[in-house]
């Protein structure tokens, strides 16, 4: 028997009367520990204070790319081995996850150690970002099987855990660097990232540990499928090379995609946001504390928005964050209460962080259940996009501003009203998702990934 | 006829699904805890 036969998907599929309570905590480890990407800004401005033997630093364009190719291989890691995660099951993913995590911390802190900027990309950015592709969709797909009376809930628990990674992470961070800054001669950025290596690695085994999938004829206690109440709710499956020719999938990606892009135009410059848009009123340190009350809306919006769309369908859901979404960006700037801007800036990041975790719910109602992480992991590619798009449209616009010697405070209305155009888009699109046509529906007899039931 | 098997008989004990909570729970309340340590920022001179 092979040292790594626990990895085995026939391994992993749970005893009879195994409780699917005991999943969620498995998923939530990965999330928890992956969503620590969120909090990369606490380690910008120490990367900026180091010089190299000649004296030479890294600049914040240089610093800023370690992010965004960390996010770029998250939805490229996730589209390439979609299939993979299919046939390998949970366990074995997860554990690959958890080793690119963790390696990634330890290459960039000797990236750090001598310097070497490309050290940290190759560490930080690709194979820690292999890691979070990888760690993201497993969890979710592995939920959704296990939950499917409530597969809102089920993205919503596991996806929450991205949101609140950050807020572990970012603490976590500041905190580990103050105590090696204190009390230890290593570099404090580097004994970090090798703690933070050790410690998420770790966190994660638990995950790959106490995570199982039901055996395929598994069903929860009580339920049985009711016959939909909703074109929108597929009783058949697609398979992932079928879904990618329907609309819907396209239709999603732009929805997906257009979300996120306005989000990110609250996320990327909440902070000197605030500070400009009420000049003299809000100070840096508060504008810290906008920031963190944005964190508590996006966690807090994974969870709520996605559960409320078992009851209210996806469709209505998305629709709500695009109408909504609308009017508010086009209103935000306009505000002259304090407390009103921060609730309609942190309602809106609830409903940035709602489309991540009710997407995954909303493939599983159109495409089944049979090939839902390849789907899903195909889809990230949407989110990816929208992390280069959205920030290249706010610093553009922020850039643009300060070259025509115009005050900052007065780009942030055209950001939100492009933000707000761009949700106008994504209502049209959600408006024209229809069922799925009977012609790609996985016939009796194709071969679906194994031990993966279709519920 | 519906041969589909429920975890009626879930043989799991309460304590080790608590413990696999408490597991990831108590990061993340300490993590929220230091956000809303932040976050009270904005709402003080």
């Amino acid at each position: 028997m092979s040292t790594f036969s626990f990895l085995d998907r026939e391994r992993t599929i749970a005893r009879p009367g195994y409780s699917r309570w005991l999943v969620p905590p498995a998923a939530l480890a990965i999330h928890l520990a992956i969503g620590q990407v969120y909090s990369f800004s606490v380690f910008v401005k120490p990367l900026l204070g180091l010089h190299d033997s000649a004296g030479a630093a890294w600049s914040q364009k240089e610093i800023g790319y370690i992010f965004s190719i960390a996010i770029a291989f998250l939805g490229i890691s996730a589209a390439l081995f979609s299939k993979w995660l299919e046939r390998a099951g949970p366990r074995k993913v997860l554990f690959v996850a958890a080793i690119c995590f963790g390696v990634g911390f330890i290459v960039s802190a000797i990236g750090v150690q001598i310097h070497s900027l490309a050290l940290v990309y190759l560490g930080y950015g690709a194979i820690g970002g292999i890691g979070l592709g990888l760690g993201y969709i497993s969890p979710v797909a592995t939920l959704l099987r296990w939950f499917p009376d409530r597969p809102g809930l089920a993205t919503g628990m596991a996806i929450m855990g991205f949101g609140g990674g950050a807020m572990i992470g970012s603490p976590l961070g500041t905190q580990l660097m103050g105590f090696f800054h204190t009390h230890s001669h290593y570099q404090p950025i580097a004994a970090t990232w090798v703690t933070m290596g050790v410690v998420y690695f770790l966190f994660m085994m638990f995950g790959v540990f106490m995570i199982r999938i039901p055996r395929p004829d598994w069903k929860p206690a009580g339920w049985t499928p009711k016959a939909s109440t909703s074109a929108l709710i597929s009783t058949h499956n697609v398979s992932a090379n079928s879904a990618m020719k329907t609309p819907q999938f396209w239709l999603l990606w732009v929805m997906l995609c257009l979300n996120t892009t306005a989000g990110i135009g609250i996320l990327e410059s909440a902070s000197p946001m605030i500070q400009n848009l009420f000049l003299g009123k809000v100070t840096a340190a508060a504008a810290g504390g906008f920031v963190g009350v944005l964190s508590l809306f996006n966690m807090g919006g994974r969870f709520i928005w996605s559960s409320m769309s078992d009851y209210v369908g996806r469709k209505t859901t998305f629709t709500l964050f695009f109408v909504l979404g609308t009017v508010l960006f086009y209103l935000l700037p306009g505000f002259s209460s304090i407390g009103l801007f921060v609730l309609t800036a942190g309602v809106l990041i609830s409903m940035y962080g709602g489309g991540f975790s009710t997407a995954p719910a909303f493939l599983k109602d159109l495409y089944g259940s049979a090939e839902v992480s390849a789907i899903y992991g195909r889809l990230l590619t949407a989110w990816s996009t929208a992390g280069i798009v959205g920030p290249l449209i706010v610093n553009g616009i922020l850039d643009h501003t300060v070259a025509s010697g115009q005050p900052l405070r007065s780009a942030y209305p055209l950001v939100l009203h492009i933000m707000a155009a761009l949700l106008l888009v994504g209502f049209l699109a959600s408006l024209l998702v229809r069922p799925v046509a009977e012609r790609f529906w996985m016939r009796e007899g194709d071969k679906v990934a194994p031990s993966y039931g279709a519920h | 006829m519906n041969t589909a098997i429920s975890d009626e008989k879930v043989t799991s004990s309460s304590l080790s699904v608590a413990l696999a909570w408490a597991v990831v729970v108590l990061p993340a309340a300490w993590g929220v805890y230091n956000t809303v340590l932040r976050a009270i920022n904005l709402f003080t001179k």
